[in-house]
C-alpha cells in the first residue's frame, strides 16, 4: 500500500484513476491543479506522485521541477492528454526532468498497474 | 438652194445685172450661219434662211407671210409693234438693245437667249429690216462656267497658281496670298523661283521638264519659302495648260500647306514606334482581339511564347483556340467578361485556364479592356502565366489548412484523451469484478475496444496536427525503410506479395524515423485497402533521384537541382480517377467507407514529406494501381555514416 498524490484538472480522470488506485488499496489525496498539489504535497508524505502535464494553474512541467527541489527521491509518473503543441516532447522531457515515466492517456488499466507496481517497486522500466 | 420663197420679184425691166445680184443677196442670206428674218413694216415676214428654221424649230412655210411676234416670247410681243415702228423711222444698221440679251421663241415654246442685228434694206421700193439672230446660248453657259470656276480659284483653301514655261507667274488666287504672305498685284509678272529655298533652286528645272514632257506632277512633298522668310512643308500638284491647238503654254499649281499634317504624321509615326517598343518590352502576353470573333490581330512576343506560338502563327487564331475549353474557360464565358469589360468601361481581370500549343494546360491571369483603335473596338487583353503563383497558393492553403487543423487537432485530441480515460479504464475496472465468460464481460470488452479505436483516430489526429512540427536529425534511409517494411509485412493480408527494391548505396537525409515509418505505413494501409481481398502486389523501392531524371510534373520544378531519395510505394489495386487523386491530400477527404478511414492519412503523410524539404506525387489510374513518389532532398555530406546519426528524440 502506497500514499499517492493525483493530480489532473479533468474530475472523470481523478475518479477514473483514484477508483483504480484504491482498488489496489492504495491511499490516494487529488488536486484540481500544480498549485493545490504543491500545497497538498507539502503538508503530506508521498510515495508517489502522479501528474497531468497541462493543467490550467500550474503547468504540469513546472510542478515536477518544483517537486524535484522539494523531494529529489519522490516518484513521479507523469501522464499527458497529447493535443496542444509540442506536448508529447513534454512527456518526453519530464522523463528527463525526472519522472520516472510517462504516460499517454487513455491508459490502459493493465498497463498503469504495471507501470504503478515498477515503479513502487523501485524500477519502473 | 433657196427654191419657194416669197421674196419680192423683179420687174420686168430689170436688167439681168440686177437679177445677177439679188441672187447673190439670196445665196449669201441662205448660207449665213445666223438666222435671219427679213420683215417688212407690218411685221410681216417676207423671207428667212435655213438657219432660222433650224434655230426656231419651224419650217419655212410655216414663218413666210406670218407675223414676226410668232418668234418673240409672249412677255414681250406687245411692245415689238412700237419698237419696230421706231426702228422703221429712222432705219439703221445696228445691233438691237445696245448688248442687251433678248430671247426668242421657239416653235415647242422653248426660250433661249439670243443677240440681234438689225439691217434696213428695200425691197421692190418698199423699207424692210433684215435681222440676223444668233443663239447666245452656248456663249452664256460658257460664260457661266468661266465664272464658276473663277469663284472656285477664288475661294479655294489650296494655294492655286498660274505659271508660264518660262516659270513667270500667270495667276495667284487669294489662298496664294494668304499662304506665301504675297498679294496678287506683287505675285503676277514674278518668277515662280520667288517661292522656292535656294537649295532646292534645281527641283523647279526638274518640274518645268515634266510639264513640257505633258505629264503632271502629283501630290509632290516638298518646301516653300513665304514673304517672311519661313519655310512651309508643302504638297504640290502641277498640271500642264495647253493652248486651242493643244501646245502646252504654261502650268497651274496647287500648293497645299501641310506643315500641320506633317507634324501629325509625326506625332502618329513616334507615336506608332512608342507603342511598338512598349509592346514589344512587356514581359507579359499583350494580345488585340476583334470583340465579335475573338479573332487576334495582334499578339507580342512574350504572348506568343507563353502559349508555344510564334507571333505570325498567333494572328489569325481566336480565344478559342488558347483556352481550355472546360466551363467556364470556354468562348461564351470569354464573350461574357468582354462584354461586362465593354459594359462597364473598366479593365476585368480574372484567371483562366489556358491551353498552349501542345495542348498543356496551364493558368493564367487575364486583364482585359475595350480600346478604340480606327473608331473601331478592340479587346486589349494581357496575360500572365500564374502556375507557380497558383501553386503557392495551393500550397499556402494546404499549409493555412493543416495549421488550423493541427490547433484544433491539438485541442480536440486533448479533451477526447481525457475523455476516454474514463471510458476505457473504468469500463476495465467494472470488468475485473465480472466473470470473464460473463454476457457483462462481452459487452463491456466492445466498450473498450471502441473506446480504444477512438483512441486510435486521436492519435492520427494529433499525429496529423505534429506534422512539420519534428525536430530532424541526420537519418539512415535505407536502415528507416527496412525496418519499416518489416512492420508493412504484419499489416498486409497474404494475398498481397510485397516486393522491396532498395539497393545498398547508404542515403542519408534530416528527418525523423518515426514520421518516415508512419508515411510508409499509411500508404502501405492505403493499397492494402485498394486492393481489399483480391490477389495484389505492393512495391516498395528506394532508390536515387539522378539529376538527369526527367522531371516531368510541375510541382518538380520546384525541387532545386540536387540529389533526392526517391522512395516510391507501388500497389496493384483500384487505383483512383483524376478527381480523387487531385484531392486525396486534403485533410478528412476519404474514400472510404464511414469508420474505415479518418481521411487523414494522406494529407498527415503529405505534411510529413513536405516537413522534410521533400514532394510527394501520385501516379493513378481506375483500374492500374497507384504509385506514390515521394521525392527526399539528400544530405551530401561524404562522411556521414550511421554513427553519425543523430538520435531524433534529441531536442
Amino acid at each position: 500500500m502506497a500514499r499517492i498524490l493525483l493530480v489532473d484538472d479533468e474530475p472523470l480522470v481523478i475518479q477514473t484513476l483514484s477508483d483504480a488506485l484504491t482498488t489496489k488499496a492504495h491511499e490516494v489525496v487529488t488536486a484540481a491543479n500544480g498549485v493545490e498539489g504543491m500545497a497538498k504535497f507539502k503538508i503530506g508524505e508521498f510515495d508517489l506522485v502522479i501528474t497531468d502535464i497541462i493543467m490550467p494553474d500550474k503547468e504540469g512541467i513546472e510542478f515536477i521541477m518544483e517537486l524535484r527541489r522539494l523531494s529529489p527521491s519522490v516518484k513521479i509518473i507523469a501522464i499527458s492528454g497529447g493535443g496542444r503543441t509540442g506536448n508529447v516532447e513534454f512527456l518526453k522531457m519530464a522523463t528527463k526532468l525526472g519522472a520516472v515515466a510517462a504516460l499517454k492517456k487513455p491508459i490502459r488499466l493493465a498497463e498503469f498497474y504495471s507501470v504503478l507496481s515498477r515503479c513502487l517497486a523501485g524500477s519502473p522500466n | 438652194m433657196p427654191q419657194n420663197y416669197d421674196a419680192p420679184q423683179p420687174s420686168e425691166r430689170n436688167d439681168e445685172a440686177l437679177r445677177r445680184s439679188e441672187e447673190r443677196f439670196r445665196r449669201v442670206v441662205e448660207a449665213s450661219p445666223s438666222a435671219m428674218v427679213m420683215i417688212g413694216r407690218r411685221g410681216i415676214i417676207q423671207m428667212v434662211n435655213a438657219q432660222t428654221e433650224r434655230v426656231f424649230g419651224y419650217s419655212r412655210s410655216e414663218l413666210l407671210g406670218k407675223s414676226v411676234e410668232i418668234l418673240i416670247p409672249e412677255r414681250f410681243r406687245r411692245e415689238h409693234p412700237n419698237l419696230r415702228g421706231d426702228y422703221f423711222d429712222s432705219p439703221e444698221p445696228r445691233p438691237m438693245g445696245k448688248g442687251r440679251i433678248f430671247y426668242g421663241r421657239r416653235k415647242d415654246g422653248s426660250e433661249f437667249p439670243i443677240e440681234i442685228g438689225l439691217n434696213p434694206v428695200e425691197n421692190d421700193n418698199e423699207p424692210m429690216v433684215l435681222s440676223a439672230i444668233v443663239d447666245v446660248s452656248d456663249r452664256q453657259q460658257a460664260n457661266l462656267q468661266a465664272s464658276y470656276l473663277a469663284a472656285i480659284v477664288a475661294s479655294s483653301g489650296d494655294a492655286i497658281i498660274g505659271k508660264a514655261l518660262d516659270g513667270t507667274i500667270t495667276s495667284w488666287n487669294p489662298a496664294a496670298q494668304r499662304l506665301f504672305g504675297y498679294s496678287e498685284s506683287f505675285a503676277i509678272g514674278q518668277s515662280i523661283s520667288l517661292l522656292i529655298p535656294p537649295d532646292r533652286s534645281a527641283e523647279e528645272d526638274n518640274i518645268l521638264a515634266i510639264l513640257r514632257r505633258g505629264d503632271r506632277l502629283d501630290h509632290f512633298e516638298t518646301v516653300r519659302r513665304r514673304a517672311d522668310g519661313t519655310d512651309i512643308d508643302v504638297s504640290l500638284t502641277v498640271s500642264p495648260i495647253r493652248d486651242i491647238s493643244g501646245k502646252i503654254v504654261g502650268a497651274s499649281k496647287i500648293v497645299r500647306d501641310i506643315t500641320e499634317l506633317k507634324y501629325s504624321a509625326d506625332r502618329l509615326r513616334r507615336s506608332e514606334e512608342r507603342f511598338r517598343s512598349i509592346f514589344g518590352a512587356i514581359a507579359e502576353g499583350i494580345f488585340i482581339a476583334d470583340p465579335n470573333t475573338g479573332v487576334f490581330t495582334e499578339v507580342n512576343e512574350p504572348g506568343a511564347r507563353m502559349y508555344g506560338y510564334a507571333v505570325d502563327e498567333m494572328i489569325g487564331l481566336d480565344i478559342a483556340a488558347i483556352s481550355s475549353g472546360d466551363a467556364p474557360y470556354d468562348l461564351a464565358s470569354a464573350r461574357a467578361w468582354i462584354e461586362k469589360a465593354a459594359a462597364t468601361g473598366t479593365p476585368q481581370t480574372f484567371d483562366w485556364y489556358s491551353k498552349d500549343k501542345s495542348g498543356r494546360l496551364f493558368w493564367t491571369e487575364i486583364s482585359i479592356q475595350i480600346g478604340i483603335v480606327s473608331g473601331g473596338s478592340v479587346v486589349i487583353a494581357i496575360a500572365r502565366d500564374v502556375t507557380e503563383r497558383r501553386q503557392l497558393e495551393a500550397q499556402l492553403r494546404q499549409a493555412l489548412k493543416m495549421e488550423a487543423i493541427g490547433t484544433l487537432a491539438g485541442g480536440v485530441a486533448h479533451e477526447l484523451n481525457n475523455l476516454l480515460q474514463p471510458i476505457i479504464m473504468m469500463t476495465e475496472l467494472v470488468m475485473t469484478s465480472a466473470s470473464i465468460e460473463s454476457k457483462e464481460f462481452k459487452q463491456l470488452e466492445h466498450v473498450v475496444d471502441a473506446g480504444v479505436k477512438a483512441t486510435e483516430i486521436v492519435q492520427r489526429i494529433l499525429d496529423f496536427g505534429r506534422a512539420g512540427e519534428v525536430s530532424h536529425g541526420l537519418i539512415e534511409l535505407n536502415l528507416v525503410v527496412g525496418e519499416a517494411v518489416s512492420f508493412i509485412r504484419t499489416i498486409l493480408p497474404s494475398t498481397v506479395a510485397l516486393t522491396v527494391e532498395i539497393d545498398k548505396t547508404p542515403r542519408f537525409i534530416r528527418g525523423d524515423k518515426t514520421q518516415i515509418t508512419q508515411i510508409l505505413i499509411n500508404l502501405a494501409t492505403n493499397a492494402r485497402d485498394a486492393m481489399g481481398d483480391t490477389i495484389g502486389r505492393l512495391l516498395v523501392s528506394l532508390s536515387t533521384n539522378q539529376d538527369d531524371l526527367e522531371l516531368v510534373a510541375p510541382e518538380r520544378r520546384t525541387l532545386k537541382r540536387r540529389q533526392y531519395a526517391l522512395l516510391a510505394v507501388e500497389d496493384s489495386g483500384a487505383g483512383m480517377d483524376c478527381e480523387t487523386a487531385q484531392r486525396i491530400f486534403e485533410p478528412f477527404f476519404t474514400t472510404k467507407e464511414v469508420g474505415k478511414g479518418t481521411g487523414l492519412g494522406l494529407s498527415v503523410t503529405h505534411g510529413i514529406v513536405t516537413g522534410h524539404g521533400g514532394i510527394i506525387q501520385v501516379d493513378t489510374q481506375p483500374g492500374l494501381g497507384t504509385r506514390f513518389s515521394i521525392f527526399f532532398p539528400l544530405e551530401q555530406s561524404e562522411d556521414s555514416t550511421p554513427g553519425n546519426i543523430t538520435p531524433m528524440e534529441e531536442m
